[in-house]
This record gives C-alpha cells, sequence and structure tokens, in this order.
C-alpha cells in the first residue's frame, strides 16, 4: 500500500488483483445487479487510488479500509435510486456441474430473500458471513459502534431465517 | 434453555454454537427441541449461502480501471509533515519522548560538566548562576588579576 500512495500503478495493479473478486463479490450481492456492482467497484477503486495517502497502516487494515469506502459510495450513490432490479445473472460459477442447477436455485432464493431485506442489514450480513470480517470491523466498515454492529447483525440473522422459514412453508 | 432463548442466541452468535457463551447447554438443548435443531438447520443453509464466493470479477473490469486511473502528480508533502510521517503512527510514543527528553538533557549537561578542568569550574558556575554575563566576565578576570598580584614575588 505504500508502493501505491507513492503513485505506482503496478503496485496498484497487484493490489487491486489481491481484492478484486472479494470486492466484486460482495458489490454484486450488496446491490443485487452486476452492472451497478461494475460502477460501485470501479469507483472504489478510483477512490482508493486518489485517497491512498489518507490510509494509515495500523489504524485498520486494508481491506476493512476498502469495504469502508465502498460502503459510502454505496450509501451515497444508490441506496436512493429505487432501480428496477433485473434478472440477477452470475459472472462465473466454479461449481461441481452435477449440482449447478440446485445451488443456482438456492442462491437465486436467497438472493431473493437477501434483496428484501434493509440494506444495513444486508451489508452487515454479507460483510460478517460473506466477506469474514469480524463484528468489530463491520462496525468499522459501516461508521457503527461495536454494540450497534451486533445488534444489527443479529435483527439481519432472525429476519433472513424467519423469511426463509416462509418461504419453506409456502412451499409445502 | 428454551426455544426463545436459543433462538436469539442463535441470532447474536450465528450457526457455529462453538462460538456461543455456552455451547454444552446448547447442545444438550439441541438433543431434546427438535424445532431448534431445525431453526438451526436453516441458520446453517443460510450462512453457507451467504459464505460461498463463486462470483468473479468480470476478466475487463481490472483493465477498465486501470486505464481510467487518472495521472496524478505526487501531492507534496511539507518538510515537517515528513519528518512526522518517520514517527510511529500509534500514540504511545509521545509519554515516552516526553520523559525521555529532560532525562537526555540531564545527561547531557552532566557530562560536559563533567568535562570542564578544575580552573574552568569557577567560570562555569558564575556562567551558569549569573544573571548578566558582562558582569560575570568582568568579575572573573578581577578575580584572576588579583590571584596573578598575589602570586607576583
Amino acid at each position: 500500500m505504500s508502493a501505491v500512495q507513492r503513485q505506482d500503478k503496478s503496485a496498484f495493479a497487484s493490489l487491486m488483483a489481491r481484492h478484486l473478486d472479494s470486492l466484486y463479490g460482495y458489490a454484486i450481492r450488496l446491490t443485487q445487479e452486476p452492472s451497478n456492482a461494475e460502477d460501485l467497484v470501479q469507483e472504489t477503486w478510483l477512490r482508493v487510488w486518489a485517497n491512498a495517502n489518507k490510509y494509515r497502516k495500523g489504524k485498520v487494515a486494508f481491506s476493512t479500509w476498502l469495504h469502508r469506502v465502498l460502503h459510502n459510495l454505496f450509501v451515497d450513490q444508490y441506496r436512493r435510486k429505487q432501480r428496477s432490479v433485473p434478472e440477477f445473472v452470475e459472472a462465473v460459477e466454479r461449481d461441481d456441474p452435477w449440482n449447478l442447477h440446485a445451488q443456482r436455485q438456492t442462491k437465486a432464493q436467497m438472493d431473493h430473500l437477501l434483496r428484501q431485506l434493509p440494506d444495513n442489514q444486508r451489508a452487515a450480513l454479507l460483510l460478517f458471513h460473506q466477506q469474514g470480517f469480524s463484528t468489530r470491523e463491520v462496525a468499522a466498515i459501516l461508521c457503527l459502534g461495536e454494540r450497534a454492529a451486533e445488534s444489527l447483525l443479529a435483527r439481519a440473522r432472525r429476519a433472513l431465517r424467519q423469511s426463509y422459514t416462509e418461504q419453506i412453508d409456502d412451499k409445502e | 434453555m428454551n426455544i426463545e432463548t436459543f433462538n436469539n442466541l442463535l441470532d447474536a452468535h450465528g450457526a457455529n454454537i462453538q462460538s456461543w457463551p455456552d455451547p454444552q447447554s446448547a447442545q444438550e438443548f439441541l438433543q431434546h427441541a427438535p424445532q431448534a435443531r431445525e431453526e438451526l438447520a436453516r441458520a446453517l443453509v443460510i450462512e453457507r449461502e451467504l459464505a460461498a464466493k463463486a462470483t468473479q470479477a468480470p476478466t475487463a473490469l481490472a483493465a477498465q480501471i486501470l486505464n481510467n486511473l487518472p495521472d496524478q502528480p505526487t501531492p507534496s508533502t511539507p518538510l515537517w509533515g515528513e519528518l512526522l510521517s518517520l514517527f510511529p503512527t500509534e500514540q504511545r510514543w509521545i509519554p515516552a519522548a516526553s520523559a525521555l527528553v529532560p532525562l537526555l538533557l540531564g545527561f547531557a549537561l552532566g557530562l560536559n560538566n563533567s568535562g570542564l578542568a578544575a580552573d574552568d569550574q569557577e567560570d562555569y558556575y558564575l556562567w551558569v548562576f549569573s544573571d548578566n554575563l558582562e558582569q560575570a566576565a568582568l568579575d572573573a578576570s578581577l578575580q584572576s588579576s588579583l590571584l596573578n598580584e598575589g602570586d607576583a614575588p
């Protein structure tokens, strides 16, 4: 990161290569739309390049800072857009072909349920369970206190489990 | 434990029972509560699905970002900023440095003092304790001339 702070483009490219898939995976489930996710990820990296000097090593991990930049952009640019949500298409899937159909179905179900959650609950769940951040890091990314993040996560887990249960009950 | 407590713990800590405050009693409760087992199974499906990272960024995205990077001149940092950046970013060094400054000052003074020749010590004390340096110099030269007169045969 210190090389990126000196505006070294090749260092920036390797930093981006390390984090791009993970960040895109988060963005696509957060925005629920591939083109929005691409814009969001691109804007995030441009911000990282422009504001690299604001990152203080040792204060937070780079990935926490990166997700915080993305989250701030998401809140600024995407939350109030109220766009219609197109069919969700996975860019690339690396799964066993025999289970692909069933897994796609479950994934589509889960994405449908995630879409119904409030943005902050969806973000907290994805940051914790998909991106593997700790509660403290989730709090730092979402600009919350640790207790507030714990509470948000608990509400999100309950809401998602309830809607999942309802969906199962409806099918039966 | 009852189902309400179990669900609250499931919401608060997730489906990994080992991370709960009292995993043993949760395990025991699970053996007798089919509803709790169902809730746990659903939570596990959800968490497994959330954790699935099958998404890859489009291959063109990285190149697109790199092409859009503006060529920025390196921002000029003032000299004091450069000097400050040499210090650790954590604030713990400040009290330590504050404690070290008087210690080093005292050490330096002590070192200088021990290096003085015996003849110079009087001048040194005059210099340190006199409010008026010119007066001190005058006193010193007067004293020296009186001594020389005394030594004369």
